[in-house]
């Protein structure tokens, strides 16, 4: 990669977003790996660089986002803010290239509603084209609906975020694959509760039954015997949920296979949900919202995909999730909503917050070679150190070598040679009008 | 070249009396004055000074070259891995133990580790705390259960009953060694499927930098030696045992026809010289057997007319060379 280039576009960017009142904030690159792993997913778990010092676990920060809450929470709790963030992020991966990337990013954190979005995502597009990347498509997708559409076949959290860091097995190896591994998982061992229904009067007397052989602990180990009871129990219903769990991934395959216009796929959505689903009806029309607002605020709608099943690495996005792709399908930039990410790093509340990334490398990847870039000219000879000093003050770049030589021949460029002479033509000139 | 080679010992806990055992066995008896000095020395091996050290000061003083050479447990060694400490012997056989989680028995819902993920991220969630978990061995056990997807929880550094924390009340479950499980049991813990860190014994190591001398590399190489006899020896037993046959070659014949008879090139035949009259053409056959063969090799001499066999064990077998010498210049 060129280091030039790549200062370039981080300069041109900062100063992009500088546009929309956003500072630079610094943090540091060494992190308590608690930041990161608090909301990784699966995949960043594996790839994130760890070590311990002092006995603390610590991480090269993978991104930005999560510092940025844990920031966040010490120094501006309660305010709206807008800061930007660039410098080198780390994964450890041996399949990388490189351990050390480049990253640039901007986090809205403190602000409600919509606009958040719309701005995050405007401004994320905006700056990309003012590099010139000229061939991009934005593709979303909603992490709440989806959540929320799985929540419909009556499984908890647990077994919904189990069903969802599996969509990788489930496109692959198909339903009865991924319904062995949940039996194998979450089934429960041989014991006293299997073999239950589930009618109110046995869940109670399995209630009683453990409450009763736990009260004779004299270890409870920070647990009580409710607790204990209570997540049994949990177990138990997990362990009769199979044709939830069939059901639910029947709706995965379809959803995960949805990919087109805003239009066609929000219309496909709206038919999922029941007409007395209140909470899913004000997700699907926030996300319209949102896209009526990024298009009003110039991109254009045929640029748009939507894709509900949109995966991120990162399990904190409690909401939109977007990625910029490049025409090859590369990812250059994404980001989301994450209004909880503030409370699961320690703060009392969750805080309504969006940012998103450029991954310079990739851009810088995809964007074309710029052709204003010019080798410095060679001059040698007694006025050389003269000539070059005036050359520099007029923007030129000069070497200077100790062999007899003219202007190097590295210069090809027809206009920008032409631009050399007529400077020094300018030169010459100025210089004789001054001792005349 | 260093003048005086130390070999680091244990000096008390569950590794220091077998240790003294292992080395007698191996013909590299201690002799120390008397069990409160810190010292001692091995007479076959003149130029080594034995130190008595805690298992884990062993593993600081190997890296550190204070000590050049050290016996210490797996376990220890893995807790606190130094790029300067090389593992010359990883099994010595004695000191075997488990480093697992344990959970108090009243937790009935956890039986594996998909469990104890799910009470993590219960406690932090329902108890707005972390899962406390008492252990010594602080690195392994924050590995272990990233690794299990585990990522909040608080160590409570401890030494020394362990296995009392989550009945005082200062730890939720604990991380720790156990060899029968027995004193979990006692203290009302139990451990669960798939909690088990390692797998750990007595370890020989040595540092990396002494070991490109050459007075610490022969006195390895001696070590390495009796060590290796010693537990080869532990595998096999010697079985002399009377047959009748026309000549040592027809004996000989007949015992190899089962491969568990062959001994390790192949079984010694010699001709008995019987006191009973017309009692003749019996020979002794000695021969070396493992000792999970051990009766299916006198069954097949019985069945070919062998009697009077005689087991003795083998206490030290030096192969062609010392396996673990050969290993150790190869890494160095």
């Amino acid at each position: 990669m060129n280091a030039s280039r790549v200062r370039a576009l981080e300069q041109q960017l900062l100063a992009h977003m500088q546009l929309y009142g956003y500072t630079l904030v610094d943090i540091p690159i060494v992190q308590p790996a608690d930041v990161f792993l608090t909301r990784a997913g699966d995949l960043m778990i594996d790839r994130l660089f760890t070590f311990e010092h002092h006995d603390q676990m610590l991480a090269l920060r993978p991104e930005f986002t999560a510092a940025a809450a844990r920031h966040y929470l010490e120094h501006a709790a309660g305010q709206v803010v807008r800061w930007q963030f660039c410098g080198a992020t780390f994964v450890d991966d041996a399949t990388e290239d490189r351990t050390q990337q480049h990253s640039l990013g901007a986090e809205l954190i403190g602000m409600a509603g919509r606009a958040a979005e719309a701005e995050i995502i405007g401004m994320a597009v905006e700056g990309a084209q003012a590099i010139d990347l000229t061939e991009w498509r934005l593709v979303m997708g909603h992490v709440a609906l989806q959540w929320h559409l799985l929540a419909r076949f009556g499984l908890d959290r647990r077994i919904i975020r189990w069903l969802l860091s599996h969509r990788d097995a489930l496109a692959q190896y198909g339903k009865e694959h991924v319904l062995t591994l949940f039996q194998a998982t979450f089934a429960l061992a041989a014991n006293a509760v299997t073999g239950l229904d589930e009618t109110p009067a046995s869940t109670q007397r399995m209630l009683d039954v453990l409450l009763d052989s736990t009260q004779y602990g004299t270890t409870m180990g920070g647990r009580t015997r409710e607790d204990i009871a209570l997540r049994m129990l949990r177990k138990h219903q997990r362990a009769v949920a199979r044709p939830q769990i069939e059901t639910a991934l029947d709706f995965l395959v379809e959803w995960m296979q949805i990919e087109d216009g805003f239009e066609s796929v929000f219309a496909k959505i709206e038919a999922w949900i029941d007409a007395d689903d209140e909470a899913g009806r004000l997700l699907l029309a926030q996300w319209r919202e949102t896209v009526q607002r990024v298009i009003a605020a110039g991109i254009a709608p045929e640029r748009i995909i939507v894709k509900p099943n949109l995966a991120r690495n990162w399990e904190y996005y409690t909401g939109l999730v977007f990625v910029l792709q490049s025409r090859q399908g590369e990812a250059v930039a994404g980001g989301g909503r994450y209004d909880e990410l503030t409370r699961l790093l320690g703060g009392t509340q969750a805080t309504p917050a969006v940012g998103f990334a450029y991954y310079i490398d990739a851009l810088h990847n995809e964007l074309p070679q710029p052709h204003d870039e010019h080798s410095p000219i060679t001059l040698s000879g007694p006025q050389a150190i003269d000539t070059a000093r005036l050359l520099r003050q007029n923007g030129i770049a000069v070497l200077i070598q100790d062999e007899a030589g003219e202007i190097s021949s590295t210069a090809h460029d027809f206009s920008y040679r032409q631009h050399i002479y007529g400077t020094l033509a300018n030169l010459l000139a100025a210089v004789k009008a001054t001792r005349a | 070249m260093t003048d005086r080679m130390i070999f680091a010992l244990p000096s008390k806990g569950a590794l220091a009396e077998p240790t003294e055992a292992f080395l007698k066995d191996c013909g590299l008896k201690v002799n120390r004055l008397n069990p409160r000095q810190y010292t001692g020395t091995i007479a076959t091996l003149p130029g080594l000074e034995v130190l008595y050290q805690r298992v884990t000061d062993i593993v600081y003083k190997v890296a550190d070259g204070t000590a050049q050479l050290g016996i210490t447990g797996l376990d220890v060694l893995q807790e606190h891995s130094s790029p300067d400490i090389v593992v010359i012997h990883e099994a010595l056989g004695y000191g075997h133990c488990h480093l697992c989680i344990a959970v108090p028995e009243a937790w009935v819902d956890v039986e594996s580790m998909t469990d104890l993920t799910e009470i993590a991220l219960d406690f932090r969630e329902q108890k707005g705390r972390n899962l406390r978990i008492a252990t010594k061995y602080t690195h392994l056990a924050r590995q272990f259960l990233h690794h299990h997807q585990i990522h909040h929880f608080t160590l409570v550094q401890a030494e020394g009953s362990i296995e009392a924390a989550p009945t005082i009340g200062y730890a939720d479950m604990i991380v720790d060694l156990t060899q029968t499980g027995t004193t979990l049991r006692e203290n009302h813990l139990k451990q669960i499927e798939g909690g088990t860190v390692m797998s750990a014994q007595a370890c020989l190591i040595g540092n990396r930098y002494a070991l490109q001398q050459a007075a610490v590399r022969d006195a390895v190489r001696v070590l390495a030696e009796y060590i290796d006899a010693a537990l080869n020896g532990r595998q096999c037993v010697q079985i002399t045992a009377d047959i009748r046959g026309k000549s040592a070659e027809a004996v000989a014949a007949q015992v190899t026809t089962n491969p568990l008879t062959r001994g390790l090139l192949g079984p010694t035949v010699a001709p008995m010289y019987s006191t009973r009259a017309g009692d003749d053409q019996w020979h002794t056959v000695t021969l070396t057997v493992s000792n999970q063969n051990l009766l299916a090799s006198v069954e097949h001499l019985r069945a070919i007319g062998g009697t009077h066999v005689i087991v003795s064990p083998v206490r030290l077998l030096f192969l062609e060379q010392s396996k673990t010498y050969t290993k150790l210049l190869e890494r160095l």
